[in-house]
């Protein structure tokens, strides 16, 4: 277990890439999710106005 | 044709007189050259290595300098509808009013990239082709400047925004232009061939860049 | 086709069929991507276990380029047919295709330190993501400059698609430039030929990333017709106040 985390050596390069990768891709998504919330809400907020 | 001469020395004497003519790309140009020893320190082999590049750039930067004024003014005050309107073709329309700015204002920048590179301690034999270069490079990056000027005529503080888009474009034109200079001075056989492809690139965008221009312009009128 | 989709709503039901599956095809991709990269792949015999930074850094870069293609594409689409559809789509991949290309400049990066000995190397790959990146920036700084939806529509469609002229020059010239100075030999990015042992892990991370990127697209496009939609609705009010407002006076 400690020499797959080692990663021969490399480990300070290997871990902050994937690490790196990974949270760019889960900040996509969640930057999209609230994206969708904040204009959802927008759109009841003035349809709910309307009525 | 005559309606193009007109645009042509319309543009010229605007900017010959109006705009300060040539003063602001030279005064750029010089304070630029003048920065970069300071910067870079006085070794005289480090600055005559990094001099043709250093002409290069800041040739592009006092272009990039004086951007946002060929198509921001004509967009403020409507005279950019009037030249839509005037039945001329659109894309030589913007050729020549390109043309005539640059020649009013960047001739000087061919003089001073080779009197700057000598005082970076150039010899005179590259020095004269990178002063060649940059002025093949003169088209290619008056257009392009031109077409970012476009794309952002009028917004406030258009300057930065220009700039940002015409970098990435410039980078062709600069990496030939500057690379006559520099394969010059390594007395690398490649010079030529770097200053007729600054010529290509130049003649490309002549092609292509008015065009360009032209729908930037309709684009923004819309 | 075009036509077929200038009907927003046959797209929205599309999108909304398609969102879960390309959710789901994503997470299985990335999933067994990350399986056979650490688990199932052997480390290479020049590379060792650094090898396993390519399976996220060639997918970003890839989808990078992909990324500005499509916006291109979009941007085309949009110019000449004025879809409305198109130009949304434009708006919605340049900031996705940015993050890919600032994650490919990244972990490119922490690759090139322990191959190359330094964290950047001027290499004409290198450079040219790094002047892709000043383009997407470009793009978005200058729609985002416009206040009128239909200016920054048509202008942003215009550099787009000098931009994918402008990227082949690029590519060309920085090639060039990079040959005029040949670096002492090290090991290059695509130096070994790739085995198929890392051939499989690379391909079902670079499908997952462009399944994520998909999902990312058709989500986002959805939002957008929402925001599209309160925007209108603000207008209408606004007018409608206005009105009234005058009415009075």
């Amino acid at each position: 277990m400690n020499a797959f985390l080692d990663m021969g050596g490399y480990a300070a390069f290997v871990w902050p890439t994937w690490g790196l990768s990974f949270a760019a891709l889960a900040g996509l998504v969640v930057h999209a999710v609230l994206e969708r919330r904040a204009a959802q809400t927008a759109l009841r907020r003035l349809e709910e106005d309307e009525a | 044709m005559s309606a193009l001469r007109a645009i042509f020395m319309r543009e010229a004497r605007l900017a010959w007189a109006g705009g300060g003519g040539a003063a602001g790309p030279t005064a750029f140009f010089l304070a630029a050259i003048t920065l970069a020893p300071l910067a870079i320190g006085p070794a005289a082999d480090l600055l005559s290595a990094v001099g043709p590049g250093i002409m290069g750039f800041a040739a592009l930067l006092s272009v990039l300098q004086s951007a946002d004024r060929l198509f921001g003014d004509d967009h403020g005050d409507g005279t950019a509808e009037l030249y839509l309107l005037s039945g001329v073709s659109p894309a030589w329309l913007v050729l020549a009013k390109v043309t005539g700015q640059a020649l009013a204002t960047l001739w000087p920048l061919p003089v001073i990239g080779c009197l700057g590179a000598m005082m970076y301690g150039v010899p005179v034999q590259p020095a004269l082709m990178g002063a060649l270069a940059l002025l093949a490079a003169i088209p290619a990056l008056s257009l392009i400047a031109g077409f970012a000027g476009a794309l952002a005529a009028g917004i406030r503080r258009s300057g930065l925004l220009i700039a940002l888009i015409a970098t990435p474009m410039m980078v062709p034109v600069l990496i030939f232009a500057a690379g006559a200079g520099r394969s010059a001075f390594e007395g690398d056989e490649r010079a030529l061939a770097n200053l007729l492809l600054t010529a290509a690139v130049s003649l490309g965008t002549i092609a292509l860049a008015p065009f360009g221009i032209a729908a930037a312009i309709r684009s923004r009128l819309g | 086709m075009l036509s077929y989709f200038s009907n927003p709503q046959r797209f929205d039901q599309l999108a909304r069929t398609l969102i879960p599956i390309f959710a789901v095809l994503a997470l299985g991709l990335l999933a067994v991507g990350v399986y056979l990269s650490f688990f199932a792949s052997p480390p290479d015999y020049q590379q060792g276990e650094t090898i396993r930074i390519m399976y996220v850094h060639v997918p970003a870069a890839y989808m990078a380029m992909a990324l500005y293609a499509a916006l291109a594409a979009a941007s085309f689409v949009y110019f000449v047919w004025r879809h409305a559809l198109a130009d949304a789509a434009a708006e919605v991949i340049a900031p996705i295709g940015a993050v890919f290309t600032v994650l490919a400049l990244f972990t490119g990066s922490l690759w090139g330190k322990p191959m190359w000995g330094a964290w950047w190397e001027w290499d004409a790959r290198m450079t040219s993501v790094l002047v892709l990146l000043l383009v997407y920036l470009g793009y978005m700084a200058l729609r985002a400059a416009l206040e009128d939806a239909q200016q920054a529509a048509r202008t942003g469609a215009i550099l787009a698609m000098a931009g994918i002229i402008n990227l082949v020059i690029v590519k060309f010239s920085v090639d060039w430039w990079s040959s005029l100075h040949q670096p002492a030999s090290v090991i290059r990015l695509d130096g070994p030929t790739i085995h198929s042992s890392q051939l499989w892990p690379l391909a079902i991370m670079a499908l997952g990333y462009s399944f994520l990127a998909g999902w990312l697209i058709l989500y986002r496009l959805r939002s957008q017709a929402l925001r599209r939609r309160v925007r209108t609705l603000q207008r209408q009010r606004e007018q409608a106040a206005r009105a009234r407002e005058e009415a009075v006076s």
